[in-house]
């Protein structure tokens, strides 16, 4: 068994499987709720509208959920099931508090937000993320190779 | 050349025994079930105030006579406390979503209520709109208890207290009492409507003797802006705001004990025979008196 270090394209592949994923366990029961937002959006920028309380809640209620998907899934099995398909897993000192700083990119929040900029450059110039290196963790890539 | 960052064995994955890949596959089912009942669940109490989400219009039906504010301080079947209108409408002000209210208002009148600027009067061209007088009459009793050999005893500390009670006989001095204020407040009417909807007195008061109107004369009279209904309304506040109208409907929140006590408010209203039929029996069976049949 050799064990490397995921590519960009193979973490870019497990990402958008859990995004299928999380669209059909998590996004979809909540997709009639988003209708009017969808329909303002025809008028006015997402990053321009104003939002009520309620849906506020709504999308803090939803990113939470879609933030405990990748932290459950990881601390318990190491791996989400979009790794699983993309055979990578996760490597290091696993542990609850880990998993829950190596998904904090989910917080749709300053600085956090920040991260959906920078962690795909990361990842593709040095295979690992900010916040892989801030919780001690990486993503690696297993195959079984004839030796 | 880069360096190819390969390792034979890592710390986690010797940490424990890895459960096998059948073992994985049906914890992740067992999580993903789990997401899916926690989302299904999360959304259907979102659903409640699904017509919240999203709305920049409040919609606040005023169907029935308007009071003052309802014995109970509820909506009651048929009767809309102005009290509770007040507040909807601070509420929609006060809420940053809501841009535009459609008053929904099916009415006869009652008492004066409160108002913010209204905008766009819209009424549909059959509709029974304008109607501007004051009524204050009432079914007198006092003979009738006599006939039944039933005594008031007026007990009032102010000579006027009781003036108005069905039981008690109006003489003409109290008539035009009542006459009096009657006329102030259609003259408070009069201005209230002339200055919402930037007539003059003079022109107001050529309409106000309390004739109703169909929404095509009112229009005419100036009473109203334009025939239609609520979906010319939304065209209105789409046109103005720029903005597609998403409505939500703004209405009293009945808590739990209210909605208890609510079975004995939304109880149909006796008529004014029935009431006073059981003010009759309940002043019989104060004195111990036998009680007839009223029918």
């Amino acid at each position: 068994m050799v064990v490397e270090q995921a590519s960009f394209w193979r973490r870019a592949f497990a990402f958008i499987i859990d995004l299928f994923i999380l669209d059909i366990f998590i996004t979809s029961p909540f997709s009639s709720l988003f209708e009017s937002v969808v329909a303002r959006t025809k008028t006015i920028s997402i990053f321009e509208m104003t939002y009520s309380t309620k849906e506020i809640a709504l999308i803090v209620m939803l990113f939470l959920l879609l933030y405990l998907y990748f932290v459950l899934f990881e601390y318990v099995l190491q791996q989400t099931p979009g790794m699983m398909f993309a055979k990578t897993k996760l490597d290091g000192n696993m542990s609850f508090w880990t998993t829950l700083v190596r998904n904090s990119f989910l917080f749709p929040v300053l600085p956090f937000i920040l991260l959906w900029v920078i962690e795909p450059i990361m990842l593709f110039f040095k295979k690992r993320t900010v916040l892989e290196y801030a919780s001690g963790t990486r993503t690696v890539y297993q195959r079984e190779v004839m030796l | 050349m880069k360096k190819p960052s390969i390792h034979l064995s890592t710390a986690a994955l010797q940490k424990s025994p890895a459960p096998n890949t059948s073992s994985r596959v049906w914890v992740s089912v067992l999580l993903l079930f789990g997401f899916l009942i926690v989302a299904t669940f999360t959304a259907a109490l979102f659903s409640r105030d699904v017509d919240d989400i999203g709305a920049n219009t409040a919609i606040i039906r005023l169907i029935g006579p308007i009071y003052g504010d309802g014995s109970s301080g509820v909506f009651s079947d048929g009767v809309v406390g102005s009290t509770q209108i007040i507040e909807l409408l601070e509420e929609a002000r006060d809420d940053d979503a809501i841009t535009a209210v459609i008053l929904e208002i099916n009415s006869p009148g009652g008492s004066a209520v409160a108002s913010d600027e209204i905008a766009q009067a819209v009424a549909n061209r059959m509709s029974i709109t304008a109607s501007i007088g004051v009524i204050g009459s009432y079914l007198e009793f006092d003979e009738f208890i006599d006939d039944w050999n039933v005594s008031y005893n007026r007990l009032v500390a102010g000579d006027r207290k009781d003036v108005g009670d069905p039981f008690v006989n109006l003489n003409d001095v109290n008539k035009a009492f009542i006459q009096t204020k009657m006329n102030k407040v259609h003259r408070f009417f009069i201005e209230e409507v002339a200055q919402n909807r930037k007539l003059t007195i003079a022109e107001t008061e050529k309409i106000a003797d309390g004739q109703f109107m169909l929404g095509v004369e009112a229009k005419d009279a100036g009473l109203v802006d334009e025939l239609g209904g609520k979906d010319e309304s939304i065209a209105y506040i789409e046109e103005k705001t720029g903005a597609i109208v998403i409505t939500t409907v703004f209405e009293h929140e009945t808590g739990l004990l209210e909605e208890l006590f609510g079975i004995f408010s939304s109880a149909p209203q006796p008529s004014v025979a029935e009431s006073v039929k059981e003010q009759v029996r309940g002043r019989l069976l104060e004195r111990n008196s036998p009680v007839p049949m009223l029918r």
